[in-house]
């Protein structure tokens, strides 16, 4: 790595590592790859929608209108409190004999010191200690004060019973508290004692409920997705995109499964960074306009009868290779490190299972007759001869599972090694390639391996890029505009006046 | 249209002569029609109020999609200025935005820790949002105060995409005023204007960060990035069994951003431990007109045939109902096997195990004689409690739309169109994954006995489950073998006889399904 200009630094220099991690200048031909490869897939991914988009969007689907509403705007967030042990908070220091001794004698009885407040009474002590003795807690761990009146008393009682523990308040209106049972019925919790309600989602789908419009709606975004990938407008259908995979998330979290997970992510990612400077129609676009700008201005205002511009400005210069820039390297690094967390996280996960230690696990994969192609003869016959010998199967499942948690695990921490790079890459492929063939989730293996492609260099991104390119351009011209060069991580700060765009 | 670049006006180090673009490049252009069409849309919706047709959102979507390209083009350009005789009163409005928004942000961060106002502002993503927004207000303010007239053209174009999104901030928040048309209706378009709203923070937010200096633009940026993954790794970790911190931490500062854009996954991909697949099979039950008999149909999904064929046009859609019925399939927790009666004074069996112990058969082999209350033994290789599934209050809510989505797709007999739909059991099925024995010995995976369904409920068209005091709810009802030692003898399905399915046995001789009488003897 070449040691940057000094001024090219806009950090304190301590914090130098970090300004090269992240704001060197990067190739965006790595960006246009994955857009095209995950473009391919969403178009893909919405297209099925098509088959069922009333019955997993519509307002009368299998999760219908009603359900997501209610979880939109009731779901309960719980959280307890923050600092102090319960809501009711520690007990005062005790501040006469009468105190003192209600503290002793409660201490001698339950174990514990009591929550507050102090009882004002003797009958109110001699209830609160029947109150626990009862239900097994006291009742004001939750904050409520003891009350006098028989109704709060009723009301405590039956209510602990019912939530095996106390209410946080009393009801101050018979009306507040069917209100409140109403929402506990529903949900499950007191509404009292929530942090908050509801959830921060959005959807067209939420709004748009009749067939033919949805139909009208669906088709613009199938639209949207054709032209993110093709990179026509990439600008405004990367984001459009973004929003309209979230409408179909967030309108039916039931049917979704590992590729929206990860389609929302990268597109996340991709919708921030010149993902079109590479492979694209806005390309082709640019270095056509480069050359035509002049006649096309000119034929315009001729159509509006008006003289054109005088000294219009000249087009932007499209040079053969995009420029590497600084946004470009951000997200790469954020997908790099995001795909570093996905896999950490699936392999530490598994470790808590039983099967990942006793060697089942792949089994439980393997001969699950949902996923696995079963309906392929030389399949089953794969697992005949896989249970033909137990040397062969144990052997097999054991290696298959330490396999993928090792790779899982060390995937994070390895794959910035140059000298194991390549043996990550391969083995990702190996992994998504036996998911996507053995446990029929091809979309999902494609999906992850396209966020395997965020450690590609630009060699490997022009090498995979070379076949289509050539089919447009008629015959191997990729080669002929793109040119070696050092990888992503390794380039070095931009000199001062780089377009940081 | 396109501002003169002029050295002697911009204090450009090299003269340049003037220039200009077409109206097209105009970005300004774009940002007008955009406020124009969102305007309209506006006027719309206070004109007509509740009356107000949705096609004012088409108007909406142009307007902002307008709005976008114009802040596409001005991003793209950082060469041309166009509104260079306003720059300085617009450098005077952005610094002065930014510093109220600054100090805004730092009362509402102080009010957050009153009282008074806890309940409205939480201190917690507030916290947040004062980090990383307080300090670029604070710096793009000073620095656009200190806009002088002879500023670099680099900083007047800087300037300009800063306005620019401003102005697509304003835009989106008067969208979302256009979206709200009725008042007694807050659920119309809600959503939508939240999201627009979301849009409005973000557009000036980039304004902020545009007029910040290199380094506090990198900054911000380092710890928006930080803040982020910190907020994927509590997501990822607060999947149960979760540290208390971490729940908080996720509760309270990230799970609003993480659910709102979708990143809010655990990534616990077949963890602990990859488990059977889940199906759901409904036996919808429809009433002859006169209400007097009545007629079942089975419906299960995914929809695979008697062969063990996939019936679904593509693998994707297939997944999409694996997903569907796994999702319905969360435990909940069982209630305990015995209980303390203060009366007796006694341990006492639950009522919940005690009905269903008392709804077995004397024997297995019931073939003797059939009953008209309906019998079925526990499974006998599963122990009692894994024989037991009741839903949590997430599942039971969505069985509930799933037998509404059903009673709407079957409100009539397929082959009897007078006969309306009256009710559906659901079973929620388990597919036990065989062990390699059985391929060796071609015993199909899809063997009738290698499914054990789980009765969850019989459910009315509303969705609400009927009470009847079924002793089976929540309970394994088993299809097992005649003789349990014997493949080759015939297979008693209790869940279709408890459905209703007449056809509840399978001969082994034709493995057709057939009735009591029809059965091999």
């Amino acid at each position: 790595m070449s040691t940057p200009d000094k001024e090219t630094y806009a950090l304190p220099e301590w914090m130098r590592p970090w300004e090269q991690f992240w704001y060197a200048p990067a190739d965006p031909a790595l960006l246009g790859l994955i857009r095209i490869s995950c473009g391919l897939i969403i178009v893909y991914t919405m297209f099925v929608y098509s088959f069922r988009l009333q019955e997993f969007q519509g307002q009368y689907g299998w999760h219908d209108l009603e359900l997501q509403r209610e979880r939109l705007e009731e779901a309960p967030v719980t959280t307890g409190p923050l600092v102090q042990w319960n809501e009711a908070g520690p007990l005062p220091t005790p501040k006469n004999d009468t105190q003192r001794t209600y503290v002793r004698a409660y201490r001698k009885k339950f174990g514990t010191a009591p929550p507050p407040p102090y009882p004002t009474s003797a009958e109110q002590g001699a209830y609160l200690d029947a109150f626990r003795l009862k239900h097994g807690v006291d009742l004001r761990v939750n904050g409520i004060v003891p009350s006098d009146e028989e109704w709060k008393r009723v009301y405590a009682d039956e209510y602990t019973s019912r939530m095996r523990q106390p209410p946080p308040a009393y009801p101050e209106s018979f009306e507040e508290a069917k209100e409140i049972n109403d929402y506990i019925m529903r949900m499950g919790p007191d509404p009292r004692r929530l942090y908050a309600k509801g959830m921060s989602l959005f959807s067209i789908w939420f709004h748009v409920t009749d067939p033919t419009a949805m139909a009208i709606v669906h088709g613009l975004i199938i639209a949207v997705a054709v032209c993110f990938t093709i990179g026509f407008c990439t600008r405004i259908s990367s984001a459009l995109l973004w929003f309209a995979s979230l409408c179909y998330i967030h309108r039916n979290p039931t049917v979704l499964f590992g590729v929206d997970t990860m389609m929302t992510i990268l597109l996340f990612y991709l919708m921030m960074g010149p993902c079109a400077a590479c492979y694209s129609v806005d390309r082709w676009i640019a270095q056509w306009w480069a050359s035509a700008k002049a006649h096309v201005v000119a034929w315009w205002y001729g159509l509006l009868g008006q003289p054109g511009p005088q000294n219009l400005a000249p087009p932007d210069p499209v040079p053969d290779d995009p420029e590497p820039t600084i946004s470009a390297n951000v997200v790469i690094r954020l997908l790099q490190i995001h795909v570093c967390i996905i896999y950490f996280y699936a392999g530490v996960s598994k470790l808590q299972g039983q099967s990942w230690w006793n060697g089942t696990a792949i089994w439980q994969t393997l001969g699950n007759y949902e996923f696995a192609p079963m309906q392929f003869d030389l399949y089953l016959t794969f697992l005949k001869f896989l249970g033909s010998n137990q040397l062969v199967y144990d052997g097999f499942m054991t290696f298959g599972g330490l396999f993928t948690l090792a790779f899982e695990i060390g995937y994070a921490f390895l794959i910035w090694r140059p000298s194991l790079r390549w043996l990550f890459l391969a083995a990702a492929i190996l992994l998504h390639g036996g998911i996507g063939l053995f446990m029929g989730l091809k979309t999902f293996s494609l999906m992850m391996l396209v966020l395997n492609m965020a450690f590609l260099r630009k060699e490997e991104v022009v090498w995979l890029m070379s076949v289509p390119t050539s089919l447009f351009s008629g015959g191997p011209a990729a080669a002929t505009t793109q040119q070696t060069a050092p990888p992503a991580p390794a380039a070095p700060l931009p000199a001062a006046g780089v377009k940081a765009t | 249209m396109g501002k003169v670049q002029d050295a002697a006006a911009v204090g450009s180090p090299q003269p340049k002569a003037d220039v200009a673009d077409w109206m097209l490049a105009n970005p300004w252009l774009w940002l007008a029609n955009g406020l124009a069409l969102t305007l309209w849309s506006w006027l719309w919706t206070i004109s007509f109020g509740a009356l107000a047709s949705d096609y004012r959102v088409i108007v909406l979507a142009l307007g902002l999609l307008c709005s976008g390209v114009g802040l596409w083009l001005r991003w793209n350009d950082r060469e041309l200025v166009y509104l260079h005789p306003w720059r300085v009163p617009i450098a005077f409005v952005l610094g002065l935005m930014f510093a109220v928004l600054g100090i805004g942000t730092s009362v509402l961060f102080v009010m957050s820790f009153f009282p008074a106002f806890s309940n409205a502002i939480k201190s917690a993503p507030m916290f947040l949002v004062w980090l990383t927004t307080a300090p670029p207000c604070f710096v793009a303010a000073r620095h656009c105060l200190n806009f002088r007239a002879d500023d670099t053209v680099d900083r007047e174009a800087e300037q300009e995409v800063g306005f620019a999104f401003v102005v697509t901030a304003a835009i989106c928040l008067l969208g979302s005023f256009t979206l709200y048309a009725d008042p007694k209706d807050p659920a119309d378009w809600d959503t939508l204007r939240m999201f627009l709203r979301v849009c409005t923070a973000v557009s000036v937010y980039g304004s902020a960060l545009t007029l910040s200096t290199q380094g506090v633009r990198r900054l911000m940026l380092g710890v928006l990035i930080t803040i982020h993954f910190i907020g994927i790794n509590t997501a990822a970790l607060s999947a149960p069994p979760a540290p208390w911190i971490i729940q908080q931490a996720w509760m309270r500062f990230f799970r609003p951003y993480l659910q709102f854009a979708y990143l809010n996954n655990a990534y616990h991909f077949y963890a602990p431990d990859p488990g059977p697949a889940s199906y759901l099979w409904f036996r919808v039950i429809f009433e002859s007109p006169d209400g007097r008999d009545e007629a079942g149909l089975w419906f299960k999904v995914p929809q695979i045939d008697e062969q063990g064929r996939v019936q679904h046009p593509v693998a994707l859609d297939y997944q999409r109902f694996l997903s569907l019925t796994e999702a319905a399939s969360k435990p909940g927790p069982h209630p305990p096997e015995y209980t303390w009666n203060a009366m007796t004074e006694q341990w006492e069996m639950h009522p919940f195990y005690a009905k269903r112990l008392t709804m077995q058969p004397h024997a297995l082999l019931i073939l003797g004689h059939e009953k008209k209350v309906f019998r079925a033994p526990l499974h006998q290789e599963l122990p009692r409690a894994h024989q037991v599934f009741v839903p949590n209050d997430e599942s039971a809510r969505l069985l509930r739309s799933y037998a509404r989505f059903v009673s709407r797709k079957f409100e009539s007999h397929p082959n009897k169109p007078d006969w309306t739909f009256k009710s559906v059991k659901i079973y929620r099925v388990v597919h036990w994954i065989p062990p390699v024995q059985w391929f060796l010995n071609d015993i199909p995976p899809t063997a009738p006995e290698s499914f054990f369904p789980y009765y969850v409920g019989n459910y009315k068209a509303d969705g609400s489950l009927i009470i009847e005091g079924d002793p089976f709810l929540f309970w394994l009802i088993p299809i097992v073998r005649e003789e349990p030692n014997n493949p080759e003898s015939q297979i008693l399905d209790f869940c279709r006889k408890h459905a209703g399915d007449l056809q509840w046995i399978r001969r082994s001789s034709d493995q057709a399904w057939v009735t009591f009488e029809e059965r091999e003897l």
